[in-house]
């Protein structure tokens, strides 16, 4: 076992041998977001097409946005719990959750082509609402005195300003940090992720609920939001996982070694048993409750082909994370554990689309290119805006007070 | 020490440290010099002592999954058994087949739980040969400040590289002081 004892000087990331690879990605951005966002906007209204576009964008763009706030979701709790394990790699949740800002760019088609997706939206234009449509006007479209205010769109601004603000408040007074070492700045993030905890848990939940809940507005579920926030936990510790890994086989962060692979490792492990727990207690209590307005949900995501994707997820985002990352051997190994954030990342792509994509193709899975193209469209700019920005503070929070800590760790 | 006490043959030799680091770079010596059965004890726990003293992983997590595994067996034995072979009994509609599984899941789950619990809580006092009334290490006077502010390495007799003397000496060697004996029934 290394045990240092002094503090590595600040590692900067070079992105100089990597041009060609940068081009590279976002040239693919950026074609398949021109040839995405053509289909989208000049296909003619109410075709299949468009229809199609919007329901792809959604899945790609909530895939990216659950992650990015599951990251902001770590550093929250690094904070509230004052953890000293993780310091070395809170760096690149800082810098992934950074991204969020950026949704906003690809929130913009979502907000245009708004009445393909939230039939609701169509609805309260007409004369006679329905009676389950009715009761929850007010919080689709709350009316403020004279002025009715559209209250769903006031929310969609507000997830995007906390999000967006916690994001930059935590990595900007990192980063302040970085040069002053001042202690005092870790005790007042701590102060603020108490708070942060709290709105992150209201945003997530009503985010999961306007977004995706709300395809169906008859559907309510008290754990859907709960269900989300597991499962964009997992993915983005996933993904936390897989950047410091590639960091780490790029020659940076040498002193990060087994004893933090195993604790993330562990945080991956018991983020797929709480999805999985999440995911149970929610499909068990509605399958027993058995009353058409809940269940539907459930029916819809079981007939035909859907029966066989769904069954795949709950064995491929539960039971395989569960038995493979059992052993203590798959997470300390870096390799391992590198292939099943993979794996993780892969599930949580079939789990966003199982909550979309039925309501685009009821009849059964039918897999379309614009699917695959929206990804492309949505990742490669952020991977771009990523891997650009990287480079401009140190790797690791480099006067952190307690840096030394998580460099001995031992569990 | 008595003639009689002499006669006996030695529990373990003791050697106390001055402190937490002391102790821990003690017991590296303990480990590269060959000993297997010898153990550190401390007022609080030492952060790596476990690989300064060379321990292995404890193989209790595989006898927890074990029991893990048969509560898992007996909830599935229990609840298919008599609802889909016995008594076959259709409850809310649902059907009588391999689909009413997430119904019997609560069930599953819970006995897995327990007796993985049992069989933790269990196997440590088996492992740890617990419960025990005695054991000569209280007998040794200056080991009641084990829980308050003193450090003591013990090497048992058992340990086939053990010997009266040589052991003692070693103790002293590596910074133990009052190096001594111990006796069954002192």
């Amino acid at each position: 076992m290394s045990n240092p004892s002094h503090v590595p000087a600040p590692e900067m990331f070079q992105s100089k041998g990597m041009t060609r690879f940068l081009i590279g990605l976002i040239s693919v951005g950026i074609i398949s977001l021109i040839v995405v966002l053509a289909i989208g906007l000049f296909a003619p209204a109410g075709s299949p097409l468009k229809h199609q576009f919007i329901f792809s964008w959604l899945f790609a763009f909530l895939y990216f946005f659950t992650i990015l706030i599951g990251c902001l979701f770590w550093i929250l709790l690094h904070h509230a719990t004052d953890s000293g394990w993780g310091i070395v790699v809170r760096r690149q949740m800082e810098n992934l959750a950074f991204l969020v800002p950026w949704m906003l760019l690809f929130f913009i088609p979502i907000f245009l082509l708004r009445t393909e997706l939230w039939q609701w939206i169509t609805d309260i234009g007409k004369p006679h609402l329905t009676p389950d449509l009715k009761d929850k006007l007010a919080y689709f479209n709350l009316p403020l005195g004279p002025v009715s205010i559209p209250f769903f769109w006031v929310r969609a601004i507000l997830y995007f300003v906390f999000f967006g603000s916690a994001a930059f408040y935590f990595r900007s007074t990192s980063i302040k940090q970085d040069s002053d070492g001042d202690p005092r700045r870790s005790i007042q993030m701590r102060g603020v992720s108490f708070l942060g905890i709290i709105l992150f848990a209201v945003c997530t939940t009503l985010m999961a609920f306007d977004w995706m809940a709300s395809l169906d507005y008859r559907w309510a579920s008290t754990m859907w939001g709960v269900y989300i926030f597991a499962g964009s936990a997992g993915a983005s510790m996933a993904l936390i996982i897989l950047v410091v890994f590639g960091l780490k086989g790029a020659g940076y962060l040498s002193f990060v070694n087994e004893e933090h692979y195993h604790i993330m490792g562990k945080l991956l492990f018991c983020f797929s048993i709480f999805w999985g727990y999440i995911g149970f207690s929610q499909y068990m209590l509605i399958w027993y409750g058995n009353i058409p307005e809940e269940t539907e949900w459930f029916v819809r995501r079981n007939v035909e082909s859907w029966n066989t994707l769904s069954t795949a997820m709950v064995v491929g985002r539960f039971f395989i994370p569960f038995l493979y990352l059992l052993f203590q051997y798959t997470k300390r190994n870096s390799k391992f554990l590198a292939a099943i954030s993979i794996w993780v990342l892969i599930m949580h792509v079939i789990d966003t689309y199982i909550t979309i994509m039925p309501f685009m193709h009821p009849t059964g899975v039918q897999i379309n290119p614009l699917d695959v193209l929206c990804l492309f469209a949505i990742g490669c700019p952020l991977a771009f805006i990523f891997l650009t920005t990287l480079g401009k503070v140190s790797l690791f929070p480099s006067k952190d007070p307690r840096l030394l800590e998580s460099l001995k760790l031992s569990n | 020490m008595t003639a009689a006490a002499a006669k006996q043959e030695p529990f373990a030799a003791i050697a106390e440290f001055a402190s937490a680091a002391d102790l821990y770079h003690a017991a590296e010596k303990v480990r590269d010099k060959g000993y297997r059965f010898w153990d550190v004890h401390s007022p609080f726990p030492i952060h790596g002592m476990n690989k300064a003293m060379g321990l292995g992983k404890s193989y209790l997590g595989y006898i927890i999954f074990c029991g893990g595994f048969t509560g898992f067996a007996t909830a599935v034995c229990l609840e298919f058994i008599p609802s889909s072979f016995l008594y076959p009994l259709i409850v809310h509609g649902k059907p009588v087949s391999f689909f009413t599984v997430p119904a019997f899941f609560p069930v599953m789950f819970e006995l897995t739980v327990l007796f993985s619990a049992f069989t933790a809580f269990f196997g440590v006092f088996v492992l740890n040969r617990l419960p025990r009334f005695h054991h000569p290490l209280f007998g040794y006077p200056s080991f009641r400040r084990v829980t308050r502010d003193a450090f003591f390495l013990v090497i048992e007799a058992v340990d086939p590289r053990f010997s009266e003397a040589g052991t003692v000496d070693f103790l002293t060697e590596i910074g133990g002081k009052e190096a001594t004996l111990i006796y069954e029934n002192d």
